[in-house]
Formats: C-alpha cells, sequence, structure tokens
C-alpha cells in the first residue's frame, strides 16, 4: 500500500515511537520502507552563545543513537535520520526529499488533554503532500 | 486503540471527492488485511437555523420555513454517494460493510460516529469538495483530525 513512511519522533516521548512504528508497519504492509527521523530543535543564538561549543554535534548524535536504538528495540529495518530546524518544516523537507508516501505522527505529547492536536502534527497534516496517519 | 479484544471498526468518510474514493480505497485495503468491519459514512451538510434568529425572522414577519427548505441539502445525494461506496467496497471483496447517510456539521458527525461506534481508525479524505483552491487542507478534515477519539488518517 505504501512503499516508503516517514515516523517523527519525539525523543522526549521516545515511548510512543513503538505504537508509531506499529502502525506504520501494519498499515504499509511488508516490505515497507521505515525513515525515522528527530529534529532537534533550533536554539536561538543569544541561547547557543551560553552553551558549550559543540552542543548541535553533541545532541545530533545522541539523537542519532537514540533512534538507532529504538529501530533496534522494534526489531526494524529503518535508516535513521536527524535534523536541525524548525521541527514541523524540517519533517515536511524530509518528506519531501524521500518522496515518502506516508507520514505517522503521534497527535501530541501525551499527558495533554485527548481530544488536542499538537501543533506540530497539526501543521504536518496541513502542509505535507503526502497522506498522514495520526496516532492516538 | 480501543477494542482490541472484539473485531476492529474503521470508519471512513466520503464526500463524493477523489480524496474521498482514495481514502476509502485505503480503508478498505486495510480492512481487508486486519480483518475488521468498516463503516461507510458520508455526512449531509446542515446548519440549523440558530433559534435567536428564527425568532428575528418570525417577528419580522419572514417566512421561516421556506428558508428552512432552501438550504436544506437532499439525502438522496447521500444515499447515492452511500451506496456507489459500497457497491466499491463490495467490488473489492469486503463483506462486512455498512453505510450510514447524517446530517448535521460534518465534522461534528463524524467525530460523534467515530465515538459512539468506538471505531478503531478513521479515514478521510484530506481536501473535499469544500475546498478547491488546493493549498490547504480541508476545513472538515482538518476539524476531525483535532476532535477525533482515535488514530485518523487524512488521506491525498
Amino acid at each position: 500500500m505504501f512503499k516508503t513512511v516517514l515516523i517523527p519522533i519525539d525523543l522526549s516521548h521516545a515511548e510512543v515511537g513503538k505504537a508509531m512504528i506499529g502502525a506504520a508497519k501494519r498499515i504499509g504492509g511488508e516490505g515497507v520502507q521505515i525513515i525515522l527521523i528527530n529534529v532537534v530543535e533550533d536554539i536561538p543564538t543569544y541561547v547557543a552563545a551560553e552553551l558549550p561549543g559543540g552542543y548541535l554535534e553533541k545532541s545530533t548524535q545522541s539523537a542519532q543513537e537514540a533512534l538507532e536504538e529504538i529501530a533496534n528495540e522494534a526489531n526494524i529495518q529503518a535508516s535513521v535520520e536527524v535534523r536541525s530546524g524548525q521541527v514541523y518544516r524540517s519533517i515536511l523537507a524530509a518528506a519531501e526529499e524521500r518522496n515518502v508516501d506516508l507520514i505517522v505522527i503521534g497527535s501530541h505529547r501525551p499527558g495533554f488533554q485527548d481530544f488536542l492536536l499538537g501543533s506540530t502534527a497539526a501543521r504536518v497534516v496541513r502542509h505535507a503532500t503526502c497522506t498522514v496517519l495520526v496516532v492516538r | 486503540m480501543e477494542g482490541t479484544q472484539m473485531s476492529k471498526k474503521y470508519l471512513v468518510a466520503v464526500d463524493g471527492s477523489d480524496h474521498g474514493w482514495k481514502a476509502l480505497d485505503l480503508a478498505t485495503d486495510l480492512v481487508t488485511v486486519s480483518d475488521a468491519e468498516l463503516i461507510v459514512l458520508h455526512v449531509v451538510p446542515y446548519e440549523p437555523m440558530p433559534e435567536g434568529l428564527e425568532q428575528y425572522a418570525k417577528v419580522e414577519g419572514i417566512p421561516v420555513e421556506e428558508m428552512k427548505v432552501q438550504f436544506h441539502y437532499s439525502t438522496a445525494i447521500g444515499d447515492r454517494i452511500t451506496s456507489e461506496a459500497e457497491a466499491r467496497v463490495r467490488k473489492n471483496g469486503l463483506a462486512r460493510v455498512t453505510t450510514r447517510v447524517l446530517e448535521g456539521n460534518p465534522a461534528n458527525e463524524i467525530v460523534a460516529l467515530a465515538r459512539s461506534q468506538r471505531a478503531d481508525m478513521v479515514f478521510l479524505g484530506s481536501r473535499g469538495l469544500g475546498d478547491a483552491k488546493g493549498l490547504f487542507m480541508g476545513s472538515v478534515s482538518h476539524k476531525v483530525m483535532h476532535l477525533a477519539p482515535c488514530t485518523c488518517v487524512a488521506v491525498k
């Protein structure tokens, strides 16, 4: 049904990653190619100036490792990618560039009232050029 | 997701648009692989006249009943769309399908039915007939994405 699925993962809520990978496998069928992505958010320059050097590199590195671990735990062959920038823009850019035909995204950070859709998910749904599945 | 013990229930909303048909086809595929049952829904858009406005019209001597008829779509359109959808689904080999035609605010009705039927997933076209500009998602799908109690798929 779908060839390539992009799963943006918020690492502070990595536990929902499993559910999203499950949904991607179910909806994508066998042989679906899964891409896990995490976006390291831009830090304002005045904050960045106070941080030790190489902060972005370090957080990119640790995000990369965390994604690989999630892929391992879920026992899937996934390619992982870490970008930096504005979250929803980076997700959409990755979806465009890698020509994905489905984005599986969490509805919001858990713990929030359950009838709300997080702003990142809402923007992705609104602007994506492919089908979007919102996991609840 | 609810209803893991019982068989799954998927809800698909169709409005006769291309995106709606694509949503139906995707839902059909998934229902087939997960042995679920499918509910096909069409909502005939209808906003009841606000009570205050009706009162105002009465006071002013404006015939309200005529207006109501004018703003009321026929459910015949809905019946036609859902029966076309049902035929399409059955042709693809699906037997467990039911159709519903409801009246009201489309997003609200979709969400309400998803809730009352305890649907496991809702499918709908990302853009329906309402928005021809093609830039943004239709407001119905956006509202459903926000309010739905379950996993949602906006199909493009």
